[in-house]
């Protein structure tokens, strides 16, 4: 009887503790509740695809033959690296482009090629094709694997355009020829 | 009616009344500008500060009223937190805010006016006493994007500001 008596009164003890302990946890509750709160908003930043390329002077060169020193020897051409070129290209994903150039309007004159040659590409702006192009109609690479970036305008890229005589028995030293070169920042593909 | 049952009755009451207290004190509460969305930059090729081989500006900023808390039922003291949780970010793109206001109300305010960085972790912004509404908010984010070779993409995060009562 005595046992019954005390297992009776540790259940009551046991039955108070536990609703102390749920009336302090919801006590507790409300004062953390009250204790802070927060808000929230978006900020979005959208940068957009960039594609521009420009000469720092657009001005025309002249190249010319040039007599040999010694008789027997070639007749040569005369070059120019007077040319800079800037560009900024903005790409998403995987996508690179390269710098083209051709022979858009003109001819050059029997006997001779024109040559391009870019050089001076600030890092991670491109790598130049080494040892250049011939020019023709047909747009062909000078610079590849340009991703987001720019060559700032300060560090401009350098073309030196070089007069070649492959043939000179087709010379006419009265021929005389305007030609157009562009240059196209391009998707590569 | 035994002790037992006395007891319970005594604690269900003094529990209702407690539970009542409790969701029935006034809160303390934080808000942004009503409506607002959030901040929006964007850039293309008009950006550029000089044409082909230029890049964007180093930085762009927001209106210095771009938007404004709201501090009300603060218990006395209390602590503003910021912090950002990315959705699409970039590791070289920099987030940066001020509180560009001291808003108005009986409290106090301090720190917070000169630009910090918003990181993913919760950062000290400003504190104050009592209540303090349309405490203005400014933003600025690092620009350079062709320089440092950042691809084109939109880019996202959120700002969470939690208002605490110092204990």
């Amino acid at each position: 009887m005595r046992q019954l008596f005390r297992n009776t009164r540790r259940k009551g003890m046991r039955l108070r503790r536990n609703v102390l302990v749920v009336m302090l946890c919801v006590m507790s509750m409300g004062f953390v509740y009250a204790l802070s709160d927060n808000v929230a908003h978006g900020v979005q930043i959208n940068i957009i695809e960039v594609v521009t390329i420009d000469l720092v002077d657009a001005a025309t060169i002249t190249l010319t033959t040039v007599a040999p020193a010694a008789a027997g020897d070639p007749v040569t051409g005369t070059s120019d690296s007077t040319k800079q070129l800037r560009y900024t290209s903005l790409v998403g994903g995987v996508t690179v482009r390269a710098v083209q150039a051709s022979i858009t309007t003109g001819s050059v004159p029997a006997g001779t090629a024109l040559h391009l040659e870019a050089s001076s590409v600030p890092g991670g702006c491109g790598s130049e094709v080494v040892g250049g192009i011939t020019l023709t109609g047909v747009a062909v690479d000078i610079i590849t694997a340009i991703g987001s970036c720019n060559t700032t305008t300060a560090d401009d890229v350098m073309l030196t355009y070089t007069l070649n005589i492959p043939t000179p028995a087709l010379l006419d030293t009265t021929d005389s020829q305007l030609v157009t070169v562009t240059l196209t920042l391009t998707d590569a593909i | 009616m035994n002790r037992r049952y006395k007891y319970l009755l005594a604690s269900s009451l003094i529990f209702i009344i407690a539970v009542q207290s409790v969701y029935s004190a006034p809160k303390l509460k934080l808000t942004l500008s009503p409506g607002y969305k959030g901040w929006t930059v964007t850039v293309g090729q008009a950006d550029l500060t000089g044409g082909a081989g230029s890049d964007f500006a180093s930085e762009y900023e927001s209106p210095i009223n771009e938007t404004n808390l709201n501090i009300t039922n603060p218990s006395g003291n209390w602590r503003m937190d910021v912090r950002k949780q990315d959705l699409n970010w970039h590791a070289d793109i920099h987030l940066y805010i001020r509180r560009s206001g001291d808003g108005t109300g009986t409290g106090t305010i301090s720190g917070g006016t000169v630009y910090q960085e918003v990181t993913d972790i919760d950062t000290v912004f400003f504190s104050g006493t009592g209540d303090r509404t349309t405490i203005d908010l400014q933003f600025k984010v690092s620009g350079s994007y062709a320089s440092l070779g950042i691809p084109i993409d939109t880019y996202e995060t959120t700002i969470t500001y939690t208002v605490t009562d110092s204990l």
